[in-house]
């Protein structure tokens, strides 16, 4: 089974326009967040993902956690230890779709040409733009551095579509026979799992669908429990993991958050697909994490300030006002009150770039105003979801129906606006204005990712803050230069050019980007492992600068020299080269 | 032998101690004290097994790593205020004396004290749960002198009161011993 973490990268090469936005739609199967226990206690329900938002108040862990799954209904079940008793709320589906969408990672080229490039499109008819100040290269072709009677139940509740539970965890065994006994079934392997959070004083949250739901019911949860800091029970999640499974984390705070008991890890850029939009970025964040002791280290994706989520979630005037929903008898009115009144989103979202409603509000309004059988059959085929339909309500009641009623023979739009404005208000409109108080109360937010097989599961990771660190770009720029010489021709795709990545190495392309010889290098992922503390600067533990340099300069010797710009270079050449962008990327971290 | 613990220990003193652990060169222990204007007086000791009260350590007294859910385990630290009262910050971080080592800095939180600590000791009810599993990495902070410090900040940022408490932290007996020290390890 394939997991796929959706990455947007968004790419602007210089001059052409080359403006993409590329979607990998890493889309799970089957997967979900924390603990899963179906009834069937040999089939083990594989987990996607985890992603996880948390931000910390007086002493206070707010953990705001998106579930993926995508099993029966009926198998649902999700478990989770905590230090204290939590409280338990719904959260949106919305505030992972729009902080991953502000934080992702976007890896893109800015080109540069030197000499007569025709398809310069800044050419005006003159030899050669810049490059900066660029001189072809020649011999510079190397990298820079860059008990009986014991009831554990404490409450049983229901919020949103959950039927949920939190229990005593001072004893496994009356535990985990109060699960069974209860409907909330425990996955093979738990059993030993859950140990290291046995303890008195101790919690387990756990969470099935009421009955009636819908895995589409399905939203994030919002626990809170007292804790100095944030902690994720990746152990216990190893029993229903996928291999590599990617686990991504925001922290909100003053600071910059760190992963205190694991390491961290800065890529080895050169290795990204540059030419793609970084297209292989999962797999080189994968691969470096692994080279971390006990392939135990996160990669930070961004760092800074939390405005990047101001005034999304919780703008003024959104939602409209539920009054004035309540009042609505017509559902036509009704769904166009919730199309301009902010209940959908996405808007600037790739591929479609078109407002869809969020999960959260297609699924109250499949309930109270579902859409006809077959209508919904033939959007499906076509490709769309229900919320075409709801977005274009009046047009497929009030025109498509008359010439095609046979699609629409179990329309039924009689509904109660009192209940379903309830339902609306509960499940949507509290959890997301209450999410997006979390970028006022906060400033600085940190997004983390790593990926973790089952295996590697041994070890919860625990996140803490260093005022002292300083900020991380989401936006990574390399440079391509392209070198033209006095007649360059007019094919880009064969023009020897370079890749100078962000981090400062120099990856020669002397047969143009559309041969490139940097896919299959033999070289670390990483390109630092460090050890970062609640203080001072990150600490190398790790550093592959000399590795990453001496593959560039094989890879450039088998190539017989790198010839962009004219002049072959010897493999001396390019280690001097090396050497000295080495010193010229040192110096500049050191003036940073 | 745990040592008596002094009883007032200037600000200055704090300072220099800061100082020492920013070069690296390890931790000296205070008593409680108060702040550089004399609002008031902060006392850190320990709790009961639940985390409740206030219990009077001296330094290098023994504390044990309570061990709690997700995995992790954290010792208890009480404390007591007297001189100052309302609504008050409070920033608490642990080092390892040997090398001044940061084991633990929490954000600051909230802390209200009520007006009966300016008619002496007022003990806050819940001891703060101070985290110290998992362990930052190769730093162990079990059978290690941990000098814990809190400082009390008005609203504004002014130094109310700090105190220091060193203390040893131990690994419990039995079942949860070896998972302990190779969570408490480092």
């Amino acid at each position: 089974m394939t997991h796929r973490l959706a990455i947007r990268l968004a790419a602007v090469t210089a001059g052409t326009a080359l403006v993409g936005a590329v979607f990998l739609a890493r889309q799970p199967e089957a997967h979900a967040c924390g603990c899963f226990a179906p009834p069937d206690p040999t089939v083990p329900i594989v987990q996607a993902g985890e992603s996880i938002a948390f931000h910390m108040e007086d002493g206070k862990v707010t953990a705001h956690i998106q579930i993926r799954y995508n099993g029966p209904a009926e198998e649902f079940g999700w478990l989770l230890p905590l230090p204290s008793q939590p409280t338990m709320k719904v959260g949106t589906d919305e505030l992972f779709l729009q902080l991953i969408q502000q934080t992702q990672p976007l890896y893109r080229l800015q080109a540069e040409y030197v000499g007569n490039c025709p398809f310069d499109p800044n050419r005006g008819g003159g030899f050669g733009s810049s490059a900066g100040g660029e001189s072809a290269p020649d011999a510079d072709n190397g990298g820079g551095a860059g008990g009986e009677g014991y009831n554990p139940l404490v409450v049983r509740d229901t919020v949103g579509p959950y039927d949920y539970a939190v229990l005593r965890a001072d004893q496994k065994q009356p535990m985990l026979d109060w699960l069974d006994e209860n409907g909330f079934f425990v996955p093979t392997g738990t059993d030993d799992a859950v140990d290291p959070y046995i303890r008195p004083g101790a919690y387990f949250l756990a969470l099935k669908l009421i009955k009636g739901n819908s895995v589409g019911d399905i939203q994030p949860v919002v626990v809170e429990y007292e804790s100095d800091l944030p902690m994720i029970p990746i152990v216990l999640t190893s029993v229903a993991a996928d291999p590599d499974m990617p686990i991504l984390v925001w922290v909100l705070g003053e600071h910059r958050a760190i992963p205190r008991n694991y390491f961290h890890t800065r890529i080895n850029d050169a290795e990204l697909d540059w030419l793609n939009f970084g297209q292989n970025y999962l797999d080189v964040v994968t691969d470096a994490v692994d080279e971390a002791d006990g392939h135990h280290s996160f990669v930070t994706e961004y760092a800074g300030s939390s405005s990047v989520m101001a005034d999304i979630l919780d703008y003024p005037g959104r939602f409209g006002n539920l009054d004035d929903l309540r009042a609505f008898t017509d559902a036509i009115q009704y769904v166009e009150y919730l199309t301009y009144s902010g209940y959908t989103t996405g808007g600037n979202t790739p591929p479609l770039f078109q407002p869809v409603f969020t999960s959260q509000v297609l699924g109250i309004l499949q309930k109270h105003l579902p859409v006809p059988a077959a209508l919904l059959e033939e959007l499906t085929e076509q490709g769309f979801t229900a919320s075409q339909y709801y977005l274009n309500m009046r047009y497929y009641v009030e025109t498509d129906r008359l010439s095609r009623p046979e699609l629409y023979e179990d329309l039924d739009i009689e509904f109660d606006p009192v209940a379903m404005t309830a339902e609306l208000d509960e499940r949507v409109v509290q959890p997301t204005l209450e999410a997006g108080q979390m970028f006022r109360k906060n400033s600085y937010m940190t997004r983390l990712f790593t990926t973790l097989s089952p295996t590697e599961m041994t070890k919860d990771p625990v996140f803490s803050f260093n005022p002292e660190l300083e900020e991380v770009s989401n936006i990574h720029t390399g440079r391509l230069i392209y070198y033209c010489g006095l007649t360059g021709g007019n094919d880009p795709a064969t023009t020897p050019a370079k890749i100078i990545t962000e981090d400062g190495w120099e990856l020669p392309l002397p047969n143009g980007t559309g041969d490139n010889p940097w896919s299959e290098i033999d070289w670390p992922m990483s390109y630092q492992i460090q050890v970062v503390r609640e203080e001072g600067d990150e600490e190398v533990v790790v550093d592959n600068t000399e590795l990453i340099l001496a593959a560039i300069a094989a890879q450039s010797g088998d190539d017989g020299g790198c010839s962009v710009g004219g002049g072959a270079s010897s493999l001396a050449g390019l280690s001097i080269g090396a050497l000295f962008a080495l010193v010229a990327l040192r110096r500049r971290r050191r003036d940073a | 032998m745990p040592l008596p613990r002094p009883t007032l220990l200037p600000v200055g003193a704090l300072a220099a101690a800061a100082a020492l652990a920013a070069c690296g060169g390890g931790v000296e222990p205070g008593g409680p004290d108060s702040g550089p204007t004399g609002q008031g007086e902060l006392l850190l000791g320990g709790a009961d097994d639940t985390g409740n009260g206030f219990v009077p350590l001296e330094d290098g007294a023994d504390v044990p790593l309570i061990g709690g859910a997700q995995g992790g385990f954290h010792v208890w630290i009480g404390l007591r205020v007297r001189g100052i009262e309302g609504e008050l910050r409070i920033e608490r971080e642990a080092r390892r004396v040997s090398d001044g080592e940061l084991v633990l800095r929490t954000p600051v939180q909230e802390l209200v004290v009520p007006g009966e600590a300016m008619d002496g000791w007022w003990e806050r009810p819940d001891a703060a749960a101070s985290f110290m599993c998992p362990s930052p990495i190769a730093i162990q902070v079990y059978d290690e002198e941990i000098v814990f410090r809190a400082e009390i900040t008005s609203e504004d940022g002014e130094l109310l009161a700090v105190d220091d408490l060193v203390a040893v932290p131990r690994c419990p007996d039995g079942d949860q011993a070896e998972f302990c020290q190779s969570i408490c390890g480092g």
